[in-house]
């Protein structure tokens, strides 16, 4: 019960904040609530016992990702655009929303499928007949005591090789 | 012991040279500026001792580490010992030519000890996976060297080039690794024999594409034609010590990945892609002697040269494919070619890393080598007999070498092929013998700077050459052993 209560919310959260990226004017605002809408992803992912694209989600998208993101937004320094008049659409907004109406019909047919199927189907179906498939432990298993472990720290050193690398191409000589 | 505690005990040459280079890394950081000795014994040091611990190793019969990750045997053995004596020989020259050049990095030694690590990693890695990784390891610390010196546009035009091109490389040959998996579902190299054994050795059109963009990943680090292009510029513009691990490490480390997975996993379809190596082979023979006639740049020289030699080692490639590897007795003559090939390889770059002039760059034309013979009759003397290794000349390892090479193609029914190398090392003897004929027969005045450990490096590789040239049975045993030891 409650699970699927903070499913939801967490949801709302991730549509609300979804929307609030597309509606702000400030680019360094909508990049910030895209960094919601990522947690709140995040969160629903642990909802569905997905627990490593969970980190991954907040590792990648809202770390890494992100932080590129407002660099680049610093960086390029853009302004915000000039008073548009509230209220006023343009073709290309006619065009965006009719997209997105169309979207919305497709995904609403769609799920109508979905929510006619028994939920334990589904549920069988994504955790691949393996109740621990996809959560942190199976991949840690995996990856620390199964056959990539190796390969694993192989990774680590070429992540620290093109680190070392590229400071000692970029940095000022000093 | 814990399981994974003995996989790491049976990789301790590699592990040894990535916590080295860790240190090296974090010593850079701290240590500035560089402190003049301490970073180039250090690493010296350390690839001393992965030698010593690959030479400890090399009784030990064939065992899988990191469940199937890596085999360690004489194959991997005998290419890791070439890989690291190339290093080691490329370090010798390193500190006095970075001085030089004027370049005080001390970055440049963990990078030096990572490309290490990695050829290592290619030369046991039993599993396309970490074939891979180990290529990016070894490749992403070469780029970065290339372009060490960032003040000379040539440099960062040539790790520039180098990067992009070796990529984009990558990339293919990642692709032919999905395309392999799909096609026996599996990137170890003992399960892809496997299942090519038991399905007839007949591949499918799958396997076909993947092996092909393998080939084109490979084919690429060995700088075989028609992936040849980057090799002259990139031979060129890097510093003269980088230059030498590329002639050295990368490619005997290229070689040995390509060879495990050519005669080990591949071994039992040979008669799909032997017509493949071939034309490589015989393509990779012409171009890299034709292109070396026209050069006056050394380096440049020494470029196609090495796509050259390249030719001969894929013509063993091919030879040992096609004859069913394992009846044939000339098995052993790519590891053989390769070791020669290391030793005068390291000779020729231990003189052109002498070559720099008083702004610190690079005078490596040939004019410049005019009346070596008479001021320098030691250096030149030296460098005239990896010079007539080079060109497959007796009394040297390069004659022995050459000689077992054409005699495993002919054994292998492939007199064709035998014949377009013959042609090609005919050409080679012609510029081989030019740099020669400026150091004793015309006079001037060559800028070579005063380096002991350069004519240290000189004096192993020159020596080693003639020694090994005149009793080379133990090195021929060792390379049969080796290779041998890669089949079923």
């Amino acid at each position: 019960m409650t699970e699927s209560v903070l499913f939801y919310l967490f949801s709302l959260l991730a549509v609300v904040s979804g929307a609030s990226v597309i509606l702000q004017r400030s680019t360094i605002a909508s990049a910030l609530s895209l960094v919601v809408c990522f947690f709140a992803l995040a969160a629903d992912y642990v909802m569905l016992d997905a627990h490593f694209v969970a980190v991954v989600q907040v590792l990648v998208y809202a770390g890494a990702i992100m932080v590129l993101f407002i660099f680049v937004i610093m960086l390029l320094n853009i302004r915000e655009p000039g008073a548009t008049p509230v209220g006023t659409l343009s073709n290309r907004g006619i065009i965006g929303l009719m997209a997105a109406a169309l979207l919305g019909v497709a995904l609403i047919a769609g799920l109508d499928g979905l929510v006619h199927t028994p939920v334990t189907a589904i549920n069988v179906d994504l955790q691949g007949g393996q109740p621990a498939y996809g959560t942190i432990a199976a991949m840690g298993e995996e990856l620390f005591r199964g056959n990539y472990l190796l390969p694993f720290e192989a990774v680590s050193l070429l992540l620290t090789v093109s680190m070392v690398g590229a400071v000692v191409l970029a940095k000022r000589e000093v | 012991m814990p399981p994974v505690m003995d996989s790491v005990a049976l990789a301790a040459p590699l592990v040894l040279l990535a916590l080295m280079g860790v240190v090296l890394m974090v010593a850079a950081a701290v240590f500035r500026p560089m402190p003049k000795g301490a970073f180039w014994m250090a690493s010296c040091a350390t690839v001393a001792g992965a030698l010593v611990l690959v030479a400890l190793s090399s009784g030990q019969p064939a065992n899988e580490a990191f469940s199937g990750m890596l085999r360690m045997d004489a194959f991997g053995n005998f290419f890791a010992c070439a890989s690291l004596l190339g290093g080691l020989f490329a370090l010798l020259l390193t500190e006095s030519y970075m001085e030089r050049i004027g370049v005080r990095v001390g970055e440049l030694y963990a990078l030096m000890l990572f490309a290490l690590c990695g050829m290592l990693g290619m030369a046991y890695s039993n599993d396309l996976m970490m074939v891979f990784i180990s290529l990016e390891v070894m490749s992403l610390a070469i780029y970065a060297m290339c372009a060490i010196k960032r003040s000379d546009e040539r440099a960062v035009e040539s790790g520039f080039k180098y990067f992009i091109l070796g990529a984009f490389s990558s990339a293919i040959m990642l692709y032919g690794v999905a395309f392999v998996f799909g096609a026996t579902g599996s990137t170890s190299l003992t399960t892809i024999a496997h299942s090519l054994a038991s399905s007839g050795g007949e591949a499918g059109t799958l396997l076909l594409v993947g092996v092909a963009l393998l080939f084109v990943g490979f084919g690429f680090k060995v700088a075989s034609v028609p992936f040849h292009m980057w090799a002259p510029d990139v031979y060129q513009g890097a510093p003269t010590t980088v230059t030498a691990l590329m002639a050295t490490g990368v490619k005997a480390a290229s070689f040995a990945a390509f060879g495990r997975v050519v005669i080990g996993a591949l071994g039992e379809d040979a008669g799909h892609w032997s017509g493949a190596l071939w034309v490589m082979a015989a393509a990779t023979m012409l171009v890299g002697n034709l292109g070396a006639l026209v050069q006056n740049d050394l380096k440049r020289m020494f470029a196609y040269s090495s796509i050259a030699h390249a030719g001969y080692m894929l013509m063993a490639l091919s030879s040992v494919s096609e004859a069913g590897a394992v009846e044939n007795d000339g098995i052993g003559s790519l590891a053989f070619y390769m070791l020669a090939y290391v030793f005068m390889n390291a000779g020729a770059f231990a003189v052109l890393s002498l070559m720099t002039d008083e702004k610190g760059d690079d005078a490596t034309d040939i004019a410049k080598l005019s009346g070596l013979g008479k001021s320098h009759p030691w250096l030149a003397a030296g460098l005239s007999l990896c010079l007539i290794s080079l060109a497959g000349l007796p009394p040297t390892m390069g004659f022995i070498g050459k000689f077992y090479l054409f005699a495993a193609a002919i054994g292998a029914g492939q007199v064709g092929l035998a014949m377009v190398g013959a042609l090609g090392a005919a050409a080679g003897v012609y510029y081989y013998l030019r740099p020669m004929v400026y150091m004793y027969m015309k006079d001037g005045h060559p800028e070579i700077a005063q380096d002991g450990r350069a004519k240290l490096a000189l004096g192993v590789c020159g020596a080693l050459l003639v020694v090994f040239g005149l009793m080379p049975s133990a090195v021929l045993a060792w390379a049969d052993v080796a290779v041998r030891s890669v089949i079923g």
